[in-house]
């Protein structure tokens, strides 16, 4: 078994050892790659689910529809908090939440007070 | 004074009178090329004072350099004290700000009036500078103000974009509240403790000297010093954009010129890290009046669950963004989280050891993380401004266009995801260590979770940039000086992990000497020292 005992030369090796991975993955999908391809090539249509079907009328999946079944679907009720509660926009909404974190501070600011007068 | 001192003294002065001289310059000369080579040089010339600063601390020995303003002693005047820690982040700072006036000679071709955006930009680093660089509590009040009040500006840039107008001014609404706050703070510590001085009051808090200058404690100094840092904490957890401070930046990120992104997410929100660190370490760490009854604990165990929160919500936030630079302002927050998670690593019940790992992974994830982000911001910036456009829809396949953008970007994500062998890697590799060795698996658990969901979020950028098809025609611009400074940035960010033992070794040696009871000491005595050689061996 292969043991550096220097730091400095271990992370080099791994370095080289992920750069050539990297390089051999590069050429592998450089190799693999179908050489036909463009606007309109319609092998570049997906369908991950979900999505408007006008999106089959597009050349490539928009990165809004990358993630819509995860994030529509499975993360629905999360996100719905997230975003119709949290980040509205609204700045008086920002001030609620940020008050909460101003008044987390000072309460405990004075629960330290309470407990220095009880000692 | 020493050479030393003085070139750090000369810091703020130089950027303050270069930004206001720019409107009077403007009287006479009206070439870009020359407001492009005037904060250039500028900035230049500060990065210069910067690692001269730095390198004199390092030939000192690490010993804190102290510039007294004005010849007044502290803490009767007003004194910027430099160690190891704020030297090395002083020294980040006027690097990553150097890169965004670099940037901005080429940007500047979008931009139709550079004398108020220099005279802004050079403002907001004589913020970053000053906020970085004092050993005084109401000094950086003042310099807190210069940061925001050109950063207000710099967000309203684009005055004919609503949305640029409309996130200045929730930004500056919430922001005049929050500096007003941190006045109050300087006052209520000031009221108490009869001084401004950083290294006066962290003697002081410990409770362990008198000075002459400054006489001895006023009141309840226990409930005026945990009001003071309940407001401070508040002030710059919103500076730095934690959770739930942090909505300011996905709309100012996403309004802003692209240089100015890139200074806000490589020096802005830092600036705030530091100075939470700053009074959690040195003016109130684990010897001070903060810890008798738990609060510092409590504080930072707060602390610690909002940099979860933040890192999570931040990661989660960034899968739903459109905006290129809006999905990387909640990058930013999420990175904010993660450092947040190892600054507050500090409780009583964890050892020294675990918290120097800690610290030594919160400096080396600060530099991953801004570099790294800077890198990003240039790369898409060198995409979006020319087609200006900044919906990654209407973004795609751009950097078709700019090869040099792609190998930017996929440099950038891998940093910001942290793979091997990129320096973001070894930095979240010695925050799992310090959670791990400091019985905190959950924290570990986060962490990676966190690398995660973002890597989501940095995927969309990959695949609406990057892979598909070149759909509509864009002007092609030169890349100009955009090229020279991406490939410095992604071979920087791949030597920070390359060299990562050296790395975390030489920022190991910084936390031992500023953040740690050591560098506490040391930053002590040398205002001591000074204070002796006024009034004769003390």
């Amino acid at each position: 078994m292969l043991i550096i005992s220097d730091p400095i030369s271990a992370s080099i090796l791994i370095s080289i050892v992920m750069l050539s991975l990297m390089l051999l993955l590069y050429l592998v999908v450089k190799v693999l790659k179908p050489k036909h391809g463009g606007s309109s090539d319609e092998s570049r249509e997906m369908y991950l689910g979900g999505e408007h079907p006008s999106i089959l009328s597009k050349p490539h999946v928009l990165q809004s529809g990358l993630y819509w079944a995860i994030v529509f679907r499975d993360f629905k009720r999360a996100y719905r908090g997230l975003v119709e509660k949290m980040h509205t926009g609204r700045v008086i909404d920002w001030v609620y939440y940020m008050t909460a974190w101003l008044l987390i501070l000072l309460l405990l600011a004075i629960i330290a007070l309470g407990i220095s007068a009880l000692i | 004074m020493s050479s030393a001192s003085n070139i750090v003294g000369a810091i703020t002065p130089l950027l303050a009178t270069a930004s206001f001289s720019i409107p009077l310059l403007s009287l006479f000369i009206k070439s870009k090329k020359f407001y492009n080579a005037y904060a250039i040089a500028v900035s230049a010339i500060v990065l210069i004072m910067a690692s001269q600063t730095f390198m004199s601390l390092i030939e000192g020995g690490y010993k804190p350099i102290i510039y007294k303003f004005g010849g007044w002693p502290p803490p009767v005047g007003i004194v910027y004290e430099v160690d190891a820690l704020n030297g090395l982040l002083g020294l980040y700072a006027s690097i990553v700000m150097f890169i965004a006036f670099l940037f901005s000679t080429w940007y500047s071709k979008f931009i139709d009036d550079v004398t108020w955006y220099y005279t802004l930009l050079l403002g907001l680093e004589t913020g970053i500078m000053g906020c970085i660089y004092t050993g005084d509590v109401f000094n950086l009040f003042v310099m807190l103000e210069v940061l925001s009040i050109s950063a207000y500006g710099l967000a309203a840039f684009f005055t004919r974009r609503p949305t640029a107008l409309e996130a200045a001014f929730k930004y500056a609404f919430i922001g005049a509240v929050i500096t007003t706050l941190y006045f109050i703070a300087t006052v209520i510590l000031y009221s108490a403790y009869g001084t401004l001085n950083m290294a006066d009051l962290l003697g002081k808090s410990t409770l362990t000297s008198s000075s002459r200058f400054s006489g001895w404690l006023f009141g309840d100094i226990t409930s005026a010093s945990l009001a003071a840092i309940a407001f401070t904490l508040w002030v710059f957890t919103f500076k730095s954009a934690l959770f739930p401070n942090h909505f300011w930046v996905p709309d100012v990120y996403s309004a802003a010129p692209v240089p100015v992104i890139a200074a806000f997410s490589g020096a802005v929100e830092i600036t705030g890290v530091y100075v939470v660190a700053r009074f959690m370490y040195t003016l109130f760490g684990a010897g001070s009046i903060l810890a008798l009854n738990g609060y510092r604990d409590s504080i930072l165990l707060v602390l610690l669950v909002l940099g979860v929160a933040s890192g999570i919500v931040g990661s989660l936030m960034m899968v739903l963004q459109k905006n290129a630079y809006r999905l990387l302002g909640y990058s930013t927050i999420s990175h904010i989280g993660l450092l947040y998670m190892v600054l507050s690593l500090g409780m009583s019940s964890v050892s020294s050891d675990v918290l120097k790992t800690a610290l030594t992974a919160l400096i080396y994830h600060i530099v991953n993380f801004g570099l790294g982000k800077v890198l990003m911001i240039s790369s898409i910036g060198l995409v979006s401004a020319p087609a200006g456009e900044r919906d990654l829809d209407k973004l795609s396949g751009l950097s078709r266009l700019y090869p040099i953008a792609s190998i930017g970007i996929t440099m950038a994500v891998f940093q910001l995801i942290g793979l091997i062998p990129f320096g973001g890697f070894y930095s979240k590799l010695l925050m799992y260590q310090a959670f791990i060795s400091g019985g905190q698996p959950i924290l570990a658990i986060a962490l990676i979770l966190i690398s995660a969901i973002s890597s989501l979020g940095y995927f969309k950028i990959f695949y609406a940039l990057i892979f598909p098809p070149l759909l509509r025609s864009s002007v092609k611009e030169r890349e100009g000086v955009v090229m020279p400074i991406v490939l410095v940035l992604a071979v920087a960010v791949l030597l920070l992990g390359i060299f990562s033992p050296a790395v975390s070794k030489f920022i190991e040696t910084v936390v031992e000497n500023s953040l740690m009871p050591k560098g506490v000491e040391m930053y002590y005595e040398s205002f001591t020292e000074v204070l002796k050689s006024y009034i004769g061996g003390g």
